[in-house]
């Protein structure tokens, strides 16, 4: 299996390299990508040297162009395939039809890969993708169990790309409604989804507030762990007890389920963070590299070593991490 | 008097020449150049662990001194974790997420603070310095 890395920008992307990712992908300065962060993300001139020091170490660099292209601006999400092209991506993540079919005509021998913002969790939707697009791989979103991930792969020629680690969000990959409700912006159409100009932190009586557009969505006391500021994460009064009301702030972790994902053919394994530093990217790549390594060398005596776990747990979000989708046992 | 009492007793108008010395010295050497997004921009630094508070901003491509009560954003956090994150050695989020970094006023300058730290490649001795810290 594939490790594909994120970065935010090139000091990521050669801390990732450098780590033993095999691929790494990252986005444009601009809303075509779903990290679209003040600061963050690469100019051409970056992309140039990123895809070089990648290229002389053997590895692969893949463009996320995976936001839906707004009314009367598709122009941009061209532009980005154009660049991409030119820079020499090695694969383009994509989601919306309408930019995988001008990346498809424009560009007949690029490869494309599907993101997971495009929503295809069954082998119909994938197969029509291929058959409309030629996709060569898709990435899944973060709904499926392991058995219903074997099953579509028997019915698919198309490489599947699953995560492995990094935070969660509940939305139906891209399309939030509660972001839209609070900020107007959500992942599909603005690349974020709450946006830092409507963040607020503020000092109350010994505790921290946070506020998104105004709306208090929570409240941490002096050592509680904090989330990121997304109203899905926040805590609210439901029924007179305060709670996170939708979601915990809470981390995939798949560590301990690497020799089965293989087994049943998945090919790329993909930690989520373009947003994080170039430490958080030596360290949690370097720890998957292990982990691959050894899921591969002994599948049979393979076991994720207490420091793996210690190191990834450092990094989460959220005081547990989960497996997910992936392992659901009342389903 | 102990350290944590230090800062209150000296003013901060005498504490941010320091700091910005040594970000300047960064500047300098060429680590940490202050990106177009950060100039006019003002910043407060509270060293949590040492009581002290330093203002700074940023202008014509240089860190000076600032006011610490009308800084736009405020950043916390002990002084270990600053010379970690000057030194690309930690995580932001992490350190936030573990409440050990805190932020108030305008975020979306403290994401561009951030992402500038972020981007930066520190040069080799230093990160090997940074190394011998212990690294969370
Ligand atoms: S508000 Fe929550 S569920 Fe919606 S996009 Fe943001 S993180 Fe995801």
């Amino acid at each position: 299996m594939e490790l594909i890395a994120p970065a935010g920008n090139l000091a990521a992307l050669k801390a990732a390299v450098l780590a033993g990712a095999d691929a790494v992908y990252l986005g444009l300065k601009n809303a075509t990508n779903a990290r679209n962060f003040a600061g963050l993300n690469f100019t051409e001139a970056d992309i140039a040297q990123g895809v070089a020091f990648a290229r002389q170490h053997g590895r692969q660099v893949l463009f996320a162009i995976n936001t839906f292209a707004q009314p009367g601006r598709a122009q941009e999400w061209r532009a980005a395939v154009d660049a991409a092209c030119r820079l020499g991506a090695d694969a383009l993540i994509l989601a919306d039809p309408g930019v995988l079919a001008y990346a498809r005509q424009r560009y007949p021998q690029q490869r494309l890969h599907l993101s997971v913002q495009g929503s295809a969790t069954h082998a119909d939707a994938i197969e029509l993708m291929r058959e409309q697009f030629g996709i060569q791989r898709v990435v899944l979103p973060r709904v499926l169990t392991v058995t219903d991930i074997a099953r579509l792969i028997e019915k698919t020629t198309v490489e599947v790309e699953v995560f492995g680690f990094g935070s969660l969000c509940v939305m139906a990959e891209g399309r939030c409604l509660l972001s839209s409700f609070a900020t107007g912006d959500s992942p599909n159409n603005r690349g974020v989804c709450s946006p830092a100009h409507a963040v607020r932190w503020q000092p109350r009586d010994g505790q921290m507030e946070a506020r998104l557009n105004g709306l208090l969505i929570d409240r941490y006391a002096p050592d509680e762990p904090a989330g990121y500021p997304t109203l899905c994460k926040g805590r609210f009064m439901v029924e007179g007890r305060r709670d996170h009301a939708l979601e915990e702030p809470t981390s995939l972790n798949a560590l301990s389920l690497l020799p089965r994902l293989a087994a049943i053919g998945v090919r790329a394994i993909k930690i989520e963070g373009r947003q994080r530093s170039p430490a958080y990217v030596a360290q949690v790549v370097a720890t998957l590299r292990a982990a691959l390594d050894a899921a591969q060398a002994a599948p049979a005596r393979y076991q994720p070593q207490p420091d793996w776990q210690h190191t990834l747990a450092r990094h989460a979000e959220g005081s547990q991490t989960t497996q997910g989708a992936f392992d659901r046992p009342w389903k | 008097m102990s350290v944590a009492t230090f800062g209150a007793v000296v003013p901060p108008a005498l504490l941010s020449p320091p700091l910005c010395a040594v970000l300047e010295l960064a500047r300098l050497g060429r680590w940490l150049q202050p990106p177009a997004e950060l100039e006019g921009r003002s910043v407060a630094l509270t060293l949590t662990d040492l009581g002290l508070r330093h203002g700074l901003c940023c202008r014509d491509g240089r860190f000076r001194p600032h006011g610490v009560a009308d800084a736009e954003l405020s950043l916390s956090a002990s002084l270990a974790d600053v010379l970690l994150l000057l030194a690309g050695q930690v995580d932001a989020d992490t350190l936030f997420f573990q409440r050990r970094l805190a932020i108030a006023g305008d975020t979306e300058l403290g994401l561009v603070v951030k992402n500038w730290l972020d981007a930066q490649e520190r040069p080799a001795w230093l990160t090997r310095l940074a190394a011998r810290w212990s690294p969370m």
